[in-house]
């Protein structure tokens, strides 16, 4: 196996006035993998992903990207590398035009400006928003501010992008819109995402790999579908799976495999379980 | 019974949020009214009628006492350690170019040649000065410690400040503090773009202020929106027309000003007047405005002490 | 049976906006009924809500057709916002934009303030509100920095409730709040629902709470009503809400696939909603 391109070694956090949030984490994180981390409110979620691209540094231990700890790379370099969308685009635009808040980052970067026209409009096309190049941010629909926001790191061409809650408060369409946003960037681009969410489907139809945190520690870290039938772990971690593993777990002496992630697994494992049984005999429940 | 115990002494000492910070919320100055509390402000601001330099070290010397009896953790005072340096920096500054007009120029005790001529003249004229911006601004710092928005609110319907302008009040502070905390969120988020504000240079960041102003005043335009929703949802009426729209004063119902309050407040307001009168008294005003410009004045009083 | 709440085709569009967000919308809503309200954002669900406490139309300009009736005969449009307080407490989905005062007390207590009630009253009433929120005393005088969203939560609804109002509406109360803070809220909304038979309106986006709690739920779509059923009957029409925009609970979903294939054609009305009638329904269609 290759090297991890974010390595987190036993890192300790307290913050300045005193409260630890992290005891000990150690988490490796290889390119090209979709990873979700889950977790209640105050379990160090936020806070650990934060050391990926520098904005917080550990009291203890070390932080690795791209195999140099981040204590050594100033914060500019390594918003190249690592990409941060935060839930509310509104905190970031203040640009009179879509095209000046994408190539904001780019002109800090002192990058040429033909290779910034390029980037900038590469950047909108990912994200479907080449037509609103002109516009002023501000009168555009929040979905779209959203996108605005994930053009202008992407601009920066990160390897990896960090995703906070990018579906808290959304409604289903848009939600999805974004989580194949970013699947869509891992599949063709190879970009590394992590995302944190609350709500577990996310995980299980988006995340390989699903890491459950509790009180600043990891209790559960592999394959979402095995992560999810570990029900007295995620009680202890207050997270409770989505209902298509809880339906699984619970059908699993009808010969139904537990680790199922998704409707569409669940609705094609069925269907094999009902032909093999019945042939082609419809059925009902009685 | 008798066991001795490691813990420390019963002193748990509540702590409540005042406009400064975290203060403990019981202390001598509680038994004040807040109009009261607020009038310590007049007291600290006396010394700009006065300029003898030991009379304002006195009340310098009170209000630090007043921060001890008041409790009040050292660690907010450092903050302002930085702040403290450049006032004092320029105050010493500014009188070291220019005559000051408490003392009639020429000049005759040099203290040091440097391109310019440094008079001790200048100099216990800034130390003067000094004494005086200490003092005011650390009342002023002091009183901000044992007091809350209540307490405003309170010292505003006494002074019988209408409802309308004190709400606007009340919460123009409630939003200041949350200012401050989206600022810091949005200066975070636009370091995840490459935008460091934290480690550029003072000029730098000026240039990317909008960076941070433009979001703010953006999400502040929306809260504020949503905050009037809220308030008229709970059946608030902006009026002028107190008569038709009787409003109940709950909050600081049980405030009362008492005798020692109106004692102090009097107190207070006449100490002022009294002082600036007392400036052109004779036998106590020349002491008001007297400053020991010959440093042989020192010289004398070492050798007196010792 | 008088009805608490009466929409009557009603129609609003904002100032300076070509289209109407709200479409002849007509609904009744019965003392004691929790009406669920679903769709995508901008479907008019905010609006719908700012209609039954009189900020529309007092306090945004547009245009109104229809009428919106509170107890059977108070008018949203002759009301003042602050009359239709007394009757309709309104929860928003922000929970640091709600928090208008400098502590909980204060907050709490600004709606009884404005009403001018005596100051005995607002005492009782306050230690009531506490107590249903199930907020502790010490909460008084702490600032809105020192909580977290389902305690600011909690205190937006005390600040609604201490006027005593026989309509809730909230809309998205929990959107912002982590899950801890959307289990305390929905207790507390449980608690006003079994002990004071409050009638409801819940604007929300997770199918969760409306399945526990509602009578009925309401399917929004460009400002018109498109579905009213009961949430077991709501829920099993995934197609419609798929389209909609709305996601259904997965089991459901699951149901959908099932009934629309050609093999196992299960029926439309056997489609499972919840968890338990999902292990029941796929038991008997296993293990038979």
């Amino acid at each position: 196996m290759s090297q991890p391109f974010i390595s987190a070694k036993d890192v300790h956090f307290k913050y300045p006035d005193g409260t630890k949030a992290l005891y000990g984490v150690d988490l490796d994180i290889y390119e090209g993998e979709i990873v979700s981390i889950v977790g209640q409110n105050g379990s160090g979620k936020t806070t650990l992903v934060k050391h990926f691209n520098g904005l917080l540094k550990p009291t203890e231990g070390d932080v690795l990207v791209g195999g140099t700890s981040v204590k050594k790379q100033p914060l500019g370099q390594l918003a190249r590398t690592v990409g941060y969308v935060y839930q509310n685009p509104s905190l970031q635009l203040f640009c009179r035009s879509v095209r000046d808040e994408v190539s904001f980052g780019l002109k800090l970067l002192k990058v040429p400006g033909n290779e910034i026209k390029s980037t900038v409009e590469e950047s909108l096309k990912t994200v479907g928003l080449l037509d609103k190049i002109d516009e002023y941010p501000f009168f555009l629909t929040m979905g779209e501010k959203q996108r605005v926001a994930i053009a202008a790191i992407l601009a920066l061409k990160p390897k990896v992008l960090i995703v906070d809650e990018p579906t808290t408060g959304q409604d289903y369409k848009m939600a999805y819109q974004f989580m194949k946003l970013f699947e869509k960037l891992n599949k063709e681009e190879g970009k590394t995402v992590i995302f944190i969410t609350h709500e577990m489907r996310f995980s299980t139809e988006f995340a390989k790999r699903t890491v459950v945190m509790s009180n600043g520690k990891i209790l559960l870290d592999g394959p979402s579908g095995k992560v999810f039938t570990q029900v007295d772990k995620l009680k202890e971690a207050f997270v409770a799976p989505p209902q298509i593993s809880e339906l699984a777990m619970k059908l699993n002496e009808c010969g139904i495999r537990p680790d199922i992630l998704t409707v569409d697994e669940m609705y094609q494992e069925i269907k094999q379980a009902l032909l093999k049984k019945r042939g082609a005999i419809n059925g009902t429940c009685n | 019974m008798g066991t001795g115990s490691l813990a420390p002494s019963s002193s748990k000492v509540e702590f409540r949020k005042t406009i400064f910070g975290y203060t403990p919320k019981e202390t001598p100055f509680s038994v004040l009214h807040p109009l009261a509390r607020i009038m310590i402000v007049i007291i600290f601001n006396i010394p700009f009628f006065i300029i003898n330099p030991f009379l304002n070290a006195c009340f310098l010397l009170t209000v630090l006492i007043f921060y001890k009896i008041a409790g009040i953790p050292k660690a907010y005072l450092l903050k302002f350690t930085p702040f403290l340096f450049i006032l004092t920096f320029f105050l010493f500054l500014s009188f070291a170019f220019f005559p000051s007009v408490w003392i009639q120029p020429p000049y005759k005790h040099v203290i040091f040649q440097f391109g310019f001529t440094y008079h001790y003249e200048n100099f216990i004229a800034s130390a003067t000065m000094w004494v005086r911006w200490m003092s005011a601004i650390f009342g002023i710092l002091f009183v901000l410690s044992i007091i809350d928005e209540r307490d405003i609110n309170i010292a505003l319907k006494t002074l019988r400040f209408p409802y309308f302008f004190r709400f606007i009040v009340a919460t123009a502070l409630r939003c200041f503090f949350t200012f401050y905390y989206d600022a810091m969120q949005i200066i975070e988020a636009q370091k995840a773009r490459g935008l460091d504000l934290d480690s550029m240079g003072m000029f730098r960041k000026a240039k990317y202020y909008a960076a941070v102003m433009v979001p703010l005043i953006m999400i502040e335009l929306k809260k504020a929106d949503e905050m009037a929703d809220a308030a008229d949802s709970r059946g608030y009426v902006t009026t002028f027309k107190s008569e038709e729209y009787k409003r109940t004063e709950y909050v600081g119902h049980d405030v009362v000003m008492k005798l020692h309050d109106k004692l102090f407040i009097v107190f207070a307001v006449t100490s002022l007047i009294a002082v600036i009168i007392a400036r052109y008294l004779p036998g106590i005003g020349p002491i008001i405005k007297w400053i020991p410009d010959d440093p042989a004045f020192w010289t004398s009083l070492i050798q007196r002490v010792f | 049976m008088e009805h608490v709440i009466e929409i009557q085709n009603l129609s609003w569009k904002y100032k300076g906006s070509e289209d109407w967000v709200l479409k002849d919308i007509s609904l009744q809503v019965k003392k004691g009924e929790f009406i669920g309200i679903m769709g995508q954002n901008g479907s008019g669900k905010s609006t719908l809500c700012r209609s039954l406490n009189g900020l529309i139309p007092h306090r945004f300009n547009g245009s109104m057709k229809g009428k919106v009736l509170i107890g059977g005969k108070l008018d949203t449009f002759e009301m003042s916002i602050a009359d239709c307080a007394r009757k309709v407490g309104m929860v928003f989905q922000d929970p640091d934009a709600q928090f208008i005062r400098g502590t909980v007390e204060e907050e709490i207590v600004f709606g009884a303030e404005n009403v001018g009630l005596p100051i005995k009253e607002i005492k009782e009433r306050l230690e009531w509100t506490l107590n249903e929120v199930n907020l502790n005393r010490d909460f008084l005088n702490k600032p809105p920095s020192d909580l977290s969203g389902g305690q600011k939560q909690r205190v937006a609804i005390a600040a609604s409730l201490i006027l005593k109002p026989d309509i809730m509406v909230l809309d998205e109360p929990t959107a912002q709040v982590d899950p801890m803070g959307k289990l305390e809220v929905f207790k507390v909304i449980e608690r006003l629902r079994k002990e004071h038979d409050m009638t409801v309106i819940l604007v929300e986006h997770r199918a969760d709470e409306i399945l526990k709690f509602a009578d009925k739920v309401v399917l929004l779509d460009q400002g018109s009503i498109v579905l009213s059923e009961p949430p077991c009957q709501f829920f099993k029409k995934v197609d419609v809400l798929l389209d909609k925009c709305v996601y259904p609970p997965q089991v459901a979903q699951l149901g959908y696939l099932l009934a629309q294939d050609p093999e196992i054609k299960l029926p439309a009305h056997e489609i499972p909603v919840t968890v338990e009638d999902g292990i029941q329904c796929l038991t008997k269609l296993l293990c038979t």
